[in-house]
């Protein structure tokens, strides 16, 4: 009989330092059978000794899935024991879980991405997906809003401008507290509305961050005129099984781990409990 | 298939006969002698004295049976570099027969099927069942089965369904294997006198039962008053201990626990029953919680059970037995919320 609690294990192969708070894991699955893993799923990462928790995979390295990557902010009991971890470090992983992308409706759109602070993980194996089969998809834009430079993510792939021309992809980047070597957008990651131009009939805009961060934007982009089903949100919640069991991340007669976490902005808005 | 078998037949013939096959778990009364008090409850039955099939509710339900309070997932061990994983979670060797569960706590394994139907555990143990239910001699003193559609008489969900009509049960049959069993001797045919008292019982339990709402008034009810100031008036009677949540058949939130050694080198997972009255049920990483007033979890339990079960499955999730109201410190009656909604 299957236990369907229990992990497959799992080994951290390199560990990137993102921010003093945020790491990236690449992991390799012990068992190779392939696996499909949409971009906007989630897995439940088990540290033995400290907990389990979800976390958005931020990239598949191999077609078979079964090299994953994710980036980790250390803010919970079982979150903070991954500055432990080290390369060797045997984990437990479950998953894929939540429902992803709607990529086939996202095709032939333009696609406007705005995130916060980690909350960049979460859109980053779309990004991938949307590099990987550029001419399926109109004008894509990111805008990611952080609280300092130091907090930024992804750095590399954030300022490498080469990259993002030949991936035909405008990205931009504002910080609410700069430092002195910052030459780009101060304030909030709405401020970078102002640079851009949506096509408000023909924009899939795909936001997640913070909850405040994720009101705020969604109301700049209702204003620009993009309709609530057109707005995509990548939400977070507490979860223990990640598979509509447990009953911790009902919000109304959603659950998130299920029914989410990508939500049109018109459930969520319509949802009778607040999801964000 | 409808039939009758004499009480005498019943704890003597049949009882001996499912004992050969099944592990028997039946009402019971446990607690007395030097205890504070004494209460029926389901456990293993030995002997048919032991069966108390006149009771009206028992404390707990039967979830626990489906959905232990405190079931261990799994093992790990390190072992030098290596994580070694040992499976803990544990099938019946022997079917069982659960012996006079009443109407409502028939239709809540219905909506257990529901939460847990992914779950092969819980699914073979279901497979493992004989469900014999039993309609309830009297009412209980704070059920509402018949507002929410699930009792005094129960259309699905047992493989024979009991009712005392004096000398003897009145028996029906809800699935092939109960029709096997009334293929037993001792089942006499029903006479029309026999559907005749069967149906008098019902009623008079039916008549019996306080507090009757419309279920549809009910439900449309909560669609709009979301924010109803009524709301306040309860949380704020409300401890948030959970005891409803504990006692309710069809509650089945629960946590997975880490129970570690000191230094993390072995340890295991272990499934506890959790409730959403709790502060920290809806507490995420970072300080953000998504219920952290009192009054929206009273809400979501409120409305889980009667608003978004029906939005989500087309059928309420509550079954009617009471035993919330009849838990709660500070007698909440869920049968007054809705009177006055």
């Amino acid at each position: 009989m299957e236990n369907i609690y229990l992990p497959e294990m799992a080994v951290v192969q390199e560990i990137k330092e993102e921010t003093p708070q945020i790491r990236t894991l690449t992991i390799k699955m012990a068992k190779k059978q392939a696996r499909s893993v949409l971009p906007g799923q989630f897995m439940e990462l088990t540290i033995f000794g400290s907990g389990e928790f979800p976390v958005s995979v931020a990239a598949v390295l191999n077609p078979e899935a079964t090299l994953i990557q994710t980036t980790i902010q250390q803010v919970g009991k079982a979150t903070r024991e991954t500055a432990r971890l080290t390369p060797g470090s045997k984990i437990g992983i479950r998953g894929p879980f939540g429902n992803g992308y709607p990529l086939e409706a996202m095709q032939g759109r333009n696609i406007c991405l705005v995130t916060g602070g980690v909350g960049l993980a979460a859109a980053r194996q779309l990004i991938n997906y949307i590099v990987a089969n550029r001419n399926r998809f109109g004008e894509v834009i990111l805008l990611h809003g952080a609280r300092t430079p130091g907090d930024l993510i992804y750095k590399d792939f954030l300022f490498n401008a080469e990259d993002a021309h030949r991936n035909n992809i405008s990205i931009s980047v504002t910080v609410d507290q700069p430092d002195q070597n910052w030459n780009q957008t101060i304030g909030p990651v709405t401020e970078l509305f102002k640079k851009v131009r949506v096509e408000a009939d023909n924009t899939v805009a795909i936001v997640c961050g913070p909850g405040k961060m994720m009101n705020n934007v969604c109301a700049g982009l209702a204003q620009m005129g993009l309709p609530d089903d057109q707005i995509l949100l990548a939400l977070e919640s507490r979860m223990h099984c990640g598979m509509g069991v447990c009953g911790h991340c009902a919000v109304g007669y959603k659950k998130v781990c299920v029914d989410g976490p990508i939500f049109a902005y018109g459930e969520v808005k319509n949802n009778l409990e607040k999801l964000i | 298939m409808d039939k009758v078998i004499r009480k005498h037949d019943f704890l003597k013939l049949l009882f001996a006969d499912l004992k050969e096959k099944y592990h028997i778990i039946g009402p019971t009364r446990k607690g007395g002698g030097t205890s504070t008090y004494a209460y029926p409850t389901f456990d293993d039955i030995d002997r048919a004295i032991d069966l108390e099939m006149g009771y009206t509710t028992t404390m707990g339900s039967l979830k626990k049976l489906y959905f232990p309070d405190n079931e261990a997932l799994y093992q790990y061990q390190r072992v030098g570099t290596e994580v070694e994983l040992v499976n803990l979670r544990q099938a019946w060797d022997k079917e069982k027969v659960i012996l006079g569960l009443h109407p409502c706590d028939i239709s809540a394994l219905a909506v257990l099927d529901k939460v847990f139907g992914l779950d092969q555990y819980y699914t073979d143990k279901r497979n493992k069942s004989l469900i014999i239910g039993l309609t309830c001699d009297s009412a209980c003193s704070r059920g509402f089965c018949s507002s929410v559609n699930s009792g005094p008489d129960a259309q699905s969900g047992f493989d024979l369904l009991l009712t005392d009509i004096g000398d003897g049960y009145f028996c029906r049959s809800g699935s092939e294997r109960g029709e096997r069993l009334l293929s037993l001797e001792y089942f006499k045919a029903a006479a029309p006198e026999d559907i005749q008292a069967r149906a008098k019982k019902l009623q008079k339990t039916e008549d019996e039962l306080k507090g009757r709402f419309s279920l549809d008034e009910v439900t449309s009810a909560l669609a709009e008053k979301y924010n109803d100031s009524l709301w306040d008036e309860f949380a704020d009677k409300c401890y948030t201990c959970g005891a409803c949540n504990m006692v309710c058949p069809t509650c089945t939130c629960f946590t997975i626990n880490e129970k570690a050694k000191g230094d993390h080198s072995q340890g295991k997972r272990v499934v506890v029953w959790d409730s959403c009255h709790f502060e920290r049920f809806a507490q995420m990483a970072g300080n953000f919680n998504l219920r952290e007033e009192k009054k929206s979890r009273f809400k979501h339990r409120i409305y889980d059970k009667f608003h978004f079960s029906l939005v989500r499955q087309g059928k309420v999730s509550c079954v009617g037995c009471g035993r919330c109201a009849d838990f709660c410190p500070s007698h909440i009656d869920i049968r007054e919320a809705m009177s006055r909604l």
